[in-house]
């Protein structure tokens, strides 16, 4: 396939449960080969976009293409093309049997030999690491395993596309390690497209090729640093959402009420002391964390809850910023984002 | 009648395998196994088709489900005697006073039963069983075949209700077989036909078989339901 060509198209995409919308996508792409991440908060429509992906749950409106092709979710024949896509569910299930026939399962519906399967799901149990327990009942396991056994199911079918919801969400660092490495092999060996989502930023940074924001619903340009949720307030025709008591983030927004707002971290500025300028909000706090990464420095400050400014590293040589020294951040309303 | 040499001779006479009373059993486990068949192949699918699907009408239909559970045995035997009898819509058929009969009255009386229970199983379902199936590439079929799978000890229970009500009813043996000694005479009815004679020995030997019968089967249920 030409790599210029997307994977999928999501044009004008809206999915409403019981008449409230979960999923406004006015447009996204996903490329071939590529390690695509959605980070975001609960609720802001991950799951429900991975559903789509995998065509297990079908849009309220829009359009959804594959290679180009419209997704016809009526289609009887739906199930040929779900087969070229495998969704690792964030809370999987594994069937009441064993192990073997668990990762077996699959294949076992597409109709190939017992002795191929025999073969492929030895081999797949070994890329996990969880040869020796083919014949243990799959309910037995302890959790990071069991996601091994869900996992092992999903690659043994070489899908085309391999979805993943928060698959190292409550499991160890050794498993998460481990799964992670199985992504990165998984993707660079057979050039499977992987689409997962993760509350885990650095997470999201460390696997992906591209990562898309989600909030409310919506995909968001800044990276998902700075989310917070609250009732919006006005005071004086100034709106707000209180962080906590005292800490107030003044907003640009029609809206009132319960709302998550999103704080770009490029645009915040870092100075050592406060200076007067046309910004409404304006902070003080020490640096709790910095996270060097190719091009720019991660900078966490705590100003009473963890704020992360993004500086390019020749900012941060000349600002000479250490590790629990007092910074001031200051940032426009306009710089906040209420989806 | 005295009681104890009652039981006696009615426990000689299972050690000895009394052909008659052989015959009879036979006769209450064929016409049962073959009715709760039936009922298993229509109530089963049925109850998961009502159970997975969202449709308007679906609590209409549990509630006469439900009520058709609650419906009495001499009831359905009476509705279909009329429909087999001479006069009724199939009399012509000749089926009345046969073990067809009885098979017919007992799919009746079972497959609501089945139905209610196979309904129930699938209704609150992991929604996750369902999805997990689909995104490994289960069709429509293999979907179905994954969810009776995952819930057959659900589904077994529910068959052997099925078996367990049809096994245990007179209504409906008495009015459509008419306990022909050797060919609809089973269990239950020789019991009642029995001790109406009052001729007890056969009818307690017959008493104690389908009380073992039932604690057999309600062994089993119970086992199943701790799996």
């Amino acid at each position: 396939m030409n790599t210029t060509t997307p994977l999928y198209q999501l044009i004008n995409l809206k999915k409403n449960y019981g008449g409230s919308p979960v999923l406004n996508i006015s447009s996204l792409q996903f490329q071939p080969g590529k390690i695509h991440i959605l980070v975001g908060p609960n609720g802001s429509g991950k799951t429900t976009l991975l559903n789509i992906l995998s065509f297990l749950d079908r849009p309220s409106q829009g359009q959804l293409l594959f290679k180009n092709q419209t997704v016809v979710h009526e289609d009887t024949n739906l199930y040929k093309l779900r087969r070229t896509i495998t969704l690792v569910l964030q809370n999987h299930f594994l069937f009441s049997s064993t192990v073997f026939n668990n990762v077996a399962y699959g294949l076992k519906q597409r109709g190939l030999a017992a002795s191929v399967i025999k073969q492929k799901v030895t081999e797949s149990l070994a890329l996990v690491n969880l040869k020796e327990l083919a014949d243990r009942p799959a309910q037995k396991l302890s959790g990071g395993e069991s996601k091994r056994v869900a996992i092992a199911r999903a690659l043994i079918l070489e899908p085309e596309v391999l979805c993943l919801d928060e698959p190292t969400v409550n499991i160890d660092r050794r498993n998460e390690e481990s799964i992670e490495n199985i992504i990165r092999l998984i993707n660079q060996d057979t050039g499977t497209t992987v689409i997962m989502t993760t509350h885990d930023l650095n997470q999201a940074y460390r696997l992906g090729h591209q990562v898309f924001s989600l909030l409310n619903g919506k995909v968001v340009e800044t990276s998902m640093e700075n989310v917070f949720s609250g009732e919006l307030k006005e005071t004086d025709g100034l709106k707000y959402l209180e962080l906590k008591p005292g800490l107030k983030v003044y907003v640009d927004t029609e809206h009132l009420g319960y709302s998550h707002i999103c704080i770009n971290p490029r645009h915040i500025i870092l100075s050592r002391a406060r200076f007067h300028s046309s910004a409404r909000n304006v902070m003080t706090g020490r640096i709790t964390n910095l996270n060097f990464q190719e091009n720019i420095v991660r900078v966490t400050i705590n100003v009473g809850v963890e704020l992360t400014a993004f500086i390019t590293k020749a900012s941060f040589e000349e600002l000479k910023l250490t590790l629990g020294e007092t910074i001031t951040a200051t940032f426009k309303t306009a710089s906040v984002l209420v989806p | 009648m005295n009681f104890w040499p009652g039981i006696l001779n009615a426990l000689k006479m299972i050690l000895r395998f009394d052909p008659e009373m052989l015959r009879i059993c036979f006769i209450s486990v064929k016409v049962s196994l073959i009715s709760t068949t039936l009922a298993t192949l229509i109530g089963v699918p049925l109850g998961l088709l009502i159970g997975s699907k969202n449709f308007y009408g679906r609590g209409l239909l549990r509630l006469i489900l439900n009520s058709l559970l609650a419906v009495p045995t001499v009831v359905i035997g009476l509705f279909i005697y009329y429909l087999l009898s001479r006069q009724g819509a199939f009399g012509q058929l000749g089926l009345l006073y046969s073990q067809t009969a009885m098979v017919i009255g007992q799919f009746v009386l079972a497959t609501p039963l089945i139905t209610a229970l196979s309904l129930a199983a699938v209704e609150n379902i992991d929604p996750r069983i369902k999805l997990t199936a689909l995104t490994l590439g289960a069709n429509r079929w293999q979907l179905f075949l994954t969810i009776i799978s995952e819930k057959q000890y659900v589904l077994l229970a529910a068959v052997i209700a099925g078996f367990s009500r049809v096994f245990a009813e007179v209504g409906v043996s008495m009015i459509l077989g008419g306990n022909i000694k050797g060919v609809t005479r089973n269990i239950t009815t020789a019991i009642a036909f029995e001790t109406g004679k009052g001729e007890f020995e056969l009818a307690i030997a017959l008493g104690i078989i389908l009380l073992v019968i039932a604690l057999i089967i309600n062994l089993g249920l119970q086992l199943i339901r701790k799996k």
